[in-house]
């Protein structure tokens, strides 16, 4: 815990958001452990940028959100995808391939 | 789709404001529970388990001060929150709402009660469908317009190809026989296309058609009134004028036609062929087909003007048809008078802006302390400049309301002074483009009076504002001539007002105070409606007024019993065209025009008219007799200039040469027919009445001692007696008439005078508020002063000389706008010229009076000053 962890990248929390959403879904403390699980402890997702993103995400229709039991019988709001969010994630993500790759040809290149 | 659910999302967000509260708590709280459980089962201790969860979330106010921000209503919640704000404060400075609140009301509510006519008179269509499409018809002689002849109608009519489809009309006083007697009835009689052309059909009936005769359409009201409102009076009779109308149809309750009088019935009349083109007295309207053009209207004219000139050659060549859309010739009159109050009541806003300005610069001044505060708080200047704006934008709506509360209320005393010179004035609310027009007004009034002390709000260098002892001297310099600059502008516009005002009501007053040529004291005048049978007849009629004449003679109190066909000083019945002997035109040139008016031998003595030269008619100048006529002054100098007038000759119409010559046997004084004194004298002939056409409705004038009302039921008893069939119409004191005929210059005077007396009081609130302030900045000066022995005179002087300055500064300005305003007023002004010496001198007086008061209550309270109290202070 130590470690040294990454910030995330700015607009990316939205994507991995909505790509934890895409596998089901999940509460607000649940996406972050996740995203931290996930980059093997890398990414650690602040708080305060999470809650502000569900909020917007929400906003724009991305997500939904509803009140469920969690699995040790706590109420929590859960997210989900909504049908406008898996489109717009699979934008972002082909939008965000084609960035990476391009940053890494960029950075793997010699003369 | 996607904005509308951002929408919808915070409408959501905000009126489940708190219920979200809740739940991010909820929501956070879980959040931690779940780090605390994790950590735990990682083999914390469950306190510094919690101490971990708190420390990896970070700042739990911050996280939902962010989460808020996301919702997308924070700004709605500052709205909402910076409004109440501004109510608080508006409350709490209840002499500055009072003040702002007045001024905007004031202005708002004068331009509201304004707009909400230039809006039902100008702006709105008229009642009648495609109205755009109707145009009056009428003959352009060079001088004026005048209506169509049957001989213009009957081209018109037979014309084929014609692209517009034409009707015509005359008021008409109809003499209806019921059970009870005769009774008058107003309408019109009209031509068998009426209703097609205003595009409107009967409620119930139809409307005429090309084989109807004596056929009558009855207005709502008058169906209602004499008919009990019965559906089936189609087919039913009314004895009009002695013959038998069949009723046809009932229009429905709004139909009208143009014009003031409202009509009771709308009878039928043929026009027939006459035997010369004159006389001109048919009033017609053109509705265009649809999809013809005006230059096909245009081209139609002239080739109606050819059939006309065909047939009744010698008429006037240069005489053409004019179409004037029927909105324009309906406004035409109260156009210039409206767009005149409009300027006045705009300065009314400006002045009401311009005080609002200066009220909010001195709040702002005694502010700056506490916004001061608030950004060193760390309020953003947006926010602050926001917040401001949002007071403005209150203060705008609050008088906007209280603007459109004031014009409701004076809306029915405007309708009674402007329907004197505006027509439609029926057609006037307070609909829905006047309430968004006063809204706008007054918030826009409202954001500008703002915008100056919003945008003072300074950068604050807050070690400067607090250490000065909270007066922020720098800005307290800057805003105290933006505020006298304003003052100067208030005393401007106001002294243009109350100037333009001044020349308006003095016109009113010179054109009151006329000569109309006639003495009118004493004089009451009336028109007994003859019916046709027996009074077509000439020599019937000639004994009926003999008679009628020598009975009301013999009443007590009479003095003269005249007769004319036309009434001083605006109800001139007949002009007509004339050849003076040695004078003939070329056949294609423009003949003269007079006024032409049949009248009875006593008529000059009844109005005291004075006999200049010559003589009056006598008993003998009847039908057979050597025709004669008596002109005016104005006529002589025309075209007598240098001779003598008696003996000269004239022929009424064209020059005929079956027709005699008129010998002209006496001169008179001139009187005014036309439109009273404004519209001044214009040349006359009389002609004596026995050798004229007779009226079925003169208008008999009596002059009588003593009480006019005595008189006038004993010459209804002597008229009843003597024909039981007519009746008594438009019973009224020469008095009354000649007051009545200043009615449109009344109305006006009066209204602008209104107008400068509320761009008065803001002015004098403006420089009394800058004044005080004026005051209390300098109190630690005065006070010393005073310590030191200053004479009080000197100090309560030098502040009356500051104020008096700003407003000398004013009203000089204000002088030339209005010097330049008047110029282009000649038309409203009568016997004033734009640069009246004693409305100039008049205006600054008043000006300086009320500028005095307001700089008084300032300066005495130097006087009250206690000197040690007030250096004590600081």
């Amino acid at each position: 815990m130590t470690d040294r962890k990454e910030d995330l990248l700015k607009g990316t929390l939205d994507l991995l958001i909505l790509k934890t959403l895409e596998l089901e879904p999940m509460h607000g403390w649940g996406i972050a452990e996740r995203i931290q699980l996930f980059s093997d402890e890398v990414l650690r997702v602040p708080t305060g940028s999470l809650y502000p993103a569900l909020q917007r995400l929400l906003r724009k229709g991305f997500i939904v959100a509803e009140w469920r039991t969690s699995d040790n019988k706590r109420r929590a709001r859960y997210y989900a995808l909504a049908s406008v969010g898996r489109k717009q994630l699979k934008a972002e993500t082909d939008s965000w391939n084609r960035t990476s790759m391009a940053v890494n040809q960029v950075l793997r290149a010699s003369l | 789709m996607r904005w509308l659910r951002g929408i919808a999302h915070r409408i959501k967000m905000l009126s489940a404001k708190s219920r979200e509260e809740r739940e991010l708590d909820e929501e956070i709280q879980f959040h931690l529970e779940q780090d605390i459980a994790r950590n735990v089962a990682a083999g914390m201790h469950v306190v510094e388990a919690r101490r971990q969860a708190l420390l990896r979330f970070g700042g739990v106010e911050n996280t939902k001060e962010q989460v808020r921000d996301e919702t997308g209503v924070r700004w709605v919640a500052d709205v909402i929150q910076d409004v109440r704000f501004a109510l608080r404060s508006l409350r709490k400075t209840p002499v500055f709402a009072a003040v702002a609140l007045a001024s905007l009301g004031i202005g708002v509510g004068a331009n509201t009660a304004i707009f909400s006519v230039v809006n039902g008179v100008l702006l709105q269509p008229l009642q009648y469908p495609s109205a755009e499409r109707i145009h009056l018809i009428r003959i352009d002689n060079r001088r004026y317009t005048a209506p169509l002849s049957a001989a213009d109608f009957l081209r018109w009519t037979e014309a084929s190809d014609a692209p517009v489809s034409l009707a015509g009309w005359g008021t008409h006083g109809f003499t209806m026989m019921t059970e009870n007697g005769a009774e008058v009835v107003n309408g019109a009689w009209v031509t068998s296309g009426i209703f097609d052309v205003f595009g409107v059909s009967p409620i119930i009936g139809r409307s005429f058609t090309t084989v109807d005769d004596l056929a009558v359409v009855l207005s709502h009201r008058f169906w209602r009134s004499h008919l009990g409102g019965t559906s089936d009076i189609v087919g039913q009779t009314l004895e009009l004028d002695g013959q038998r109308y069949t009723i046809v149809g009932v229009m429905s309750q709004d139909f009208r036609l143009p014009g003031r009088a409202p009509g009771g019935i709308w009878a039928l009349r043929r026009i027939s062929e006459p035997t010369r083109r004159g006389p001109f007295f048919i009033r017609a309207a053109a509705r265009l087909d649809r999809g013809k053009g005006t230059e096909r209207l245009e081209q139609h004219m002239r080739m109606v003007e050819g059939l006309v000139k065909e047939r009744y050659s010698g008429s006037t060549a240069e005489w053409e048809y004019v179409a004037l859309p029927l909105k324009d010739i309906l406004v035409a009159g109260a156009r210039p008078t409206l767009f005149l109050l409009l300027a006045a009541v705009g300065c009314v806003l400006l002045i009401a802006v311009a005080n609002v300005t200066n009220l909010l610069l001195a709040r702002a001044t005694v502010r700056e302390h506490e916004i001061a505060l608030r950004s060193a708080l760390g309020a953003s200047r947006n926010r602050l400049v926001r917040q401001t704006l949002t007071e403005s934008a209150v203060l705008g709506v609050l008088g906007a309301l209280f603007g459109i509360a004031l014009a409701w209320a004076c809306v029915e005393a405007l309708g009674a002074a402007a329907s004197s010179f505006v027509p439609r004035m029926d057609e006037v609310s307070i609909d829905g483009w006047v309430l968004t027009f006063g809204l706008l007004a007054g918030v826009a009034a409202a954001l500008v009076a703002g915008a100056v002390p919003a945008l003072s709000v300074p950068r604050y260098r807050l070690s400067e504002v607090l250490s000065e002892g909270g007066r922020g001297r720098t800005a307290g310099v800057r805003r105290g001539t933006v505020r006298r600059a304003l003052v100067v502008g208030e005393f401007a516009l106001a002294s243009s007002v109350l100037i333009v005002s001044g020349l308006v009501v003095k016109s009113l007053v010179r054109l009151q105070s006329a000569d109309l040529g006639i003495d009118g004291v004493g004089v009451v005048t009336f028109v007994p409606s003859l019916p046709s049978d027996p009074y077509s007849s000439p020599d019937v009629w000639d004994s009926f007024f003999a008679t009628l004449e020598e009975r009301l003679r013999a009443l007590p109190g009479v003095r003269e019993v005249g007769y004319s066909s036309s009434l001083p000083p605006d109800r001139l019945n007949v002009t007509n065209n004339y050849v003076v002997e040695g004078e003939e035109p070329t056949p294609d040139g423009n003949q003269p025009l007079a006024e032409w008016i049949p009248v009875s031998e006593r008529y000059f003595a009844t109005l005291d008219i004075p006999l200049l030269r010559g003589r009056s008619f006598a008993h003998t100048d009847r039908d057979g007799e050597p025709e004669v006529v008596v002109v005016n002054e104005a006529f002589a100098r025309r075209h007598f200039p240098d001779r003598d007038p008696l003996g000269g000759r004239l022929k009424g119409g064209n020059l005929d040469p079956s027709k005699p010559w008129m010998t002209i046997v006496g001169v008179v004084g001139d009187v005014a027919y036309a439109g009273g004194a404004a519209e001044g004298m214009s040349p006359t002939v009389y002609t004596a009445y026995r050798q004229s056409p007779r009226s079925r409705t003169p208008y008999v004038l009596v002059r009588a001692t003593g009480d006019l009302d005595a008189v006038m039921p004993q010459i209804r008893a002597e008229l009843t007696a003597l024909e039981p069939r007519a009746p008594i119409l438009g019973v009224a004191t020469m008095e009354q008439l000649i007051w009545a005929s200043t009615s449109t210059e009344r109305a006006r005077s009066s209204l602008l005078s209104v107008m400068a007396l509320l761009a008065l009081i803001p002015a004098a609130t403006g420089v009394f508020g800058v004044l005080s302030y004026h005051v209390s900045l300098r109190r630690r000066e005065t006070a010393l002063r005073r310590a030191l022995g200053g004479p009080s005179t000197r100090l309560v002087g030098a502040v009356i000389g500051e104020g008096l300055r700003l407003v000398v500064i004013g009203v000089a300005v204000g002088f030339a706008g209005a010097l330049a305003v008047a110029r282009g007023l000649t038309t409203m002004l009568y016997e004033v010229g734009p640069a009246d010496m004693t409305v100039y001198v008049g205006a600054s007086a008043v000006l300086f009076a009320v500028a005095v008061l307001a700089c008084l209550v300032p300066s005495i309270s130097v006087l009250r000053l206690d000197p040690v109290a007030a250096l004590r202070e600081e």
